[in-house]
């Protein structure tokens, strides 16, 4: 749906969206999936085509504003433009970031850099250091030495 | 002129059940004790729990669709819209065998004796006809069915027991308990529906952190698979996929049967001796208005002019604190680690009445927070920023401020003039406004929550600011509320309709107040309450 030229200037703009860790390993939002993602969401969803329809014609006037080739336009260009888009069309702005969450997110190989399983949580789920009785007991004794606190009625 | 197809006519049950979640599967399993025919019609089907969205790689995307807990967003063909829009929160549910326990989070704690009392003590809302200790005995036994793990001895209840011994608290839950040791507040391990140990055939929870969305493992206590089986032996009859349009009435003024679409779309009859209704506080209401007739042009037990009225859910506020090592919230049951009562009853010295709890929700996953952090619906900054959200996310705590709602008649369900659901039955109409009351525990508990995170070690606070959470109304009461006085109530003190002697209401509709927890243990006990009532009436039933 989208040619090589939307897909390249797409990918710069989610670049800045959710952009890399310094250190560089945690990647950006401009992964292919994200991009893929955002494709059959549009595809899908008529609204959201309407939506990004304007979007795109927005990017398209700001290429030819910059007189710049796609491959020139710097971060500091498309983070002027993207602040001027939040602005000036917030309905597509918060719809294109919902998103770009939603698409970079679930994408399995994201999830370990925040310490979440790349696997689905069922079967296998998380270890957790089960607690002995005894260790409870003893958080909850000042709790209990206190007494009662509800209203006998 | 094509002929109008006719209404199929089933034959008369003795117990006609409409709803299969859990205060419809409770009332049946007290009443298969009569031996008489049970029913029960279901709008959804029963679930597949092999094909849950947590046993898929992109299962965070489900609790945007066809998993959310928002029916106006899943839009399954057994889903009725809702219109919130007069609304700051909006009702959440789930239609299948099982209803609402199939995506709810298993926190089960008990109301407190106070609860019952609000008008004596307090001055406000209304005493129950009923009290904690007529319906302890229906914890239990409802407890003994579902399965609660818990620590026994937490003293803001009067002493009971679970049958397993507590869930895990983690690292969180251990973390947030210092806080509150350490400022001298009350705190206690929740006690849940979530099973630290294997328990009737399920399997013990694998800390999955994704209660929301399902449990594969069987660990979360569902009615689909703890009190269904049961019935099932028992030869109680669950009809899926069938929506009931209305209560039809007799002309000797008792309930007849109820109208029904079935799965392809045609109407069916359905009559039967007694008539439960367990839809919930938004779908009872509707289709009690719904049910229109001479006798009762305002809804069928109406003549109080109360259903759809009092509706009270627990409006909730959040408060997340920032700490130096990972917490590990996206491990171990999502609701349930720890819970403070310390706010629960009155104190004079406050500038409000009644109380709220401090829930300590493990932290949900990557997903979930960016597009919403605490329940908020706002989406986390883009561009360095939002880096800079997520590098915190693996180190966020935070408490839930629960807070009791008390009972406005302008609070209502009423049925919008508009919107249908797919039979073209007219759909539920919210309009409510958070009382000023509830206005100033939500700040009073944010403040409270924000001491007991900087208590725990949390090193940077972020705060809702007083907004409540739209999707907040999972807990749905007050619509067809119980009482002794018919001018003042739906339903007597066990769930008769005082106009419709042979019309029940079992579910959340019928509570008086609603406690500032979690109230699906109270549902099932008054559900269990008022099977027991039914059995030792049966003689005289209709009198």
């Amino acid at each position: 749906m989208w040619n090589i030229d939307e897909r390249k200037l797409l990918k710069l703009i989610l670049q800045e969206i959710i952009p890399a860790s310094k250190d560089g390993k945690i990647p950006s939002a401009g992964l292919v999936s994200v991009i893929n993602y955002l494709e059959n969401k549009v595809k899908e969803e008529p609204n959201l085509k309407r939506l990004f329809n304007i979007g795109i014609s927005r990017v398209n006037d700001f290429v030819i504003s910059t007189k710049k080739n796609i491959n020139s336009i710097d971060s500091k260009n498309i983070i002027f433009f993207l602040k001027k888009i939040e602005n000036e069309e917030p309905l597509f702005f918060k719809e294109f970031l919902k998103h770009t969450y939603m698409g970079y997110y679930s994408e399995p190989s994201v999830r370990p850099y925040f310490g979440v399983s790349s696997n689905p949580p069922h079967p296998n789920g998380y270890e957790v250091p089960e607690e002995e009785p005894n260790f409870l007991e003893c958080l909850v004794e000042p709790v209990k030495k206190r007494g009662i606190c509800y209203r006998k009625c | 002129m094509p002929k109008k197809k006719e209404i199929t006519k089933n034959a008369k049950v003795d117990v006609l059940i409409v709803g299969a979640g859990a205060s419809g599967a409770a009332i049946a399993y007290s009443l298969t004790e009569l031996g008489v025919s049970i029913t029960c019609l279901e709008q959804g089907d029963w679930v597949d729990h092999t094909n849950f969205p947590s046993t898929k790689s992109d299962y965070e995307l489900h609790r945007y669709s066809e998993f959310s807990c928002d029916p106006n967003v899943r839009k399954l063909p057994q889903d009725y819209p809702i219109n919130s829009e007069d609304s700051p929160i909006t009702p959440v549910n789930y239609n299948a065998v099982g209803g609402s326990t199939i995506n709810y989070l298993g926190h089960w704690p008990r109301f407190h004796p106070s609860d019952f009392r609000t008008r004596s003590l307090d001055g406000v809302g209304k005493d129950w006809p009923i009290d904690y200790e007529t319906l302890a005995p229906f914890y239990g036994i409802n407890s003994n069915i579902m399965g609660v793990s818990g620590l026994p001895g937490n003293p803001a209840y009067p002493y009971y027991k679970t049958e397993l011994p507590p869930i895990t608290i983690g690292k969180l839950g251990q973390t947030l308990a210092k806080g509150f040791n350490k400022l001298g507040w009350h705190w206690w391990p929740s006690d849940t529906t979530i099973l630290s140990q294997e328990y009737e055939g399920r399997s013990k929870c694998v800390n999955a952190g994704t209660c929301d969305l399902g449990c594969a493992a069987g660990a979360k206590a569902s009615v689909d698979i703890t009190y269904w089986p049961l019935l099932k032996r028992k030869r109680v009859e669950v009809r899926t996929q069938c929506r009931v349009k209305e209560v039809t009435i007799n002309n000797d003024g008792m309930a007849g049967g109820v109208l029904y679409y079935d799965s392809e779309g045609d109407l069916q009859e359905q009559k039967a001796e007694i008539v439960v209704m367990a839809c919930n506080g938004i779908g009872t209401p509707r289709i009690l208005l719904n049910s229109k007739s001479k006798l009762f042009p305002n809804g069928i037990a109406n003549r109080s002019g109360l259903i759809g009225k009092n509706l009270m859910f627990h409006p909730l506020s959040g408060v997340v604190g920032i700490f130096n090592e990972p917490m590990d919230g996206f491990k171990g049951p999502m609701a349930c680690s720890i819970l403070s009562q310390e706010f629960y009853e009155t104190d004079n010295t406050r500038d409000f009445v009644r109380g709220y709890g401090l829930h300590s929700g493990r932290y949900t996953t990557p997903m979930t927070y960016a597009l919403g952090g605490y329940g908020t619906d706002k989406l986390i900054p883009w561009g360095k920023e939002h880096r800079k959200s997520m590098d915190e996310y693996p180190y966020l705590a935070g408490l839930t401020v629960v807070t009791e709602d008390l009972a406005r008649e302008s609070n209502s369900v009423t049925l919008d003039s508009n919107l249908t659901d797919n039979n073209g039955i007219p759909a539920p109409k919210i309009s409510y406004q958070v009382d000023e009351n509830t206005r100033k525990m939500i700040t009073h508990g944010e403040e409270r929550a924000k001491e007991a995170l900087l208590a725990a070690g949390a090193k940077k606070i972020i705060s809702s600011g007083g907004d409540v959470w739209w999707r907040a109304g999972w807990h749905q009461m007050g619509t067809a509320r119980m009482g002794n006085d018919p001018e003042s109530s739906v339903v007597n003190s066990w769930g008769r309709c005082h106009d419709v002697k042979n019309l029940f209401v079992v579910d959340g509709s019928i509570f008086v107040t609603a406690g500032a927890v979690n109230p699906t243990s109270t549902i099932q006990a008054l559900s269990l309450y008022i099977g027991d009532r039914i059995k030792k009436n049966v003689e005289n039933l209709f009198d």
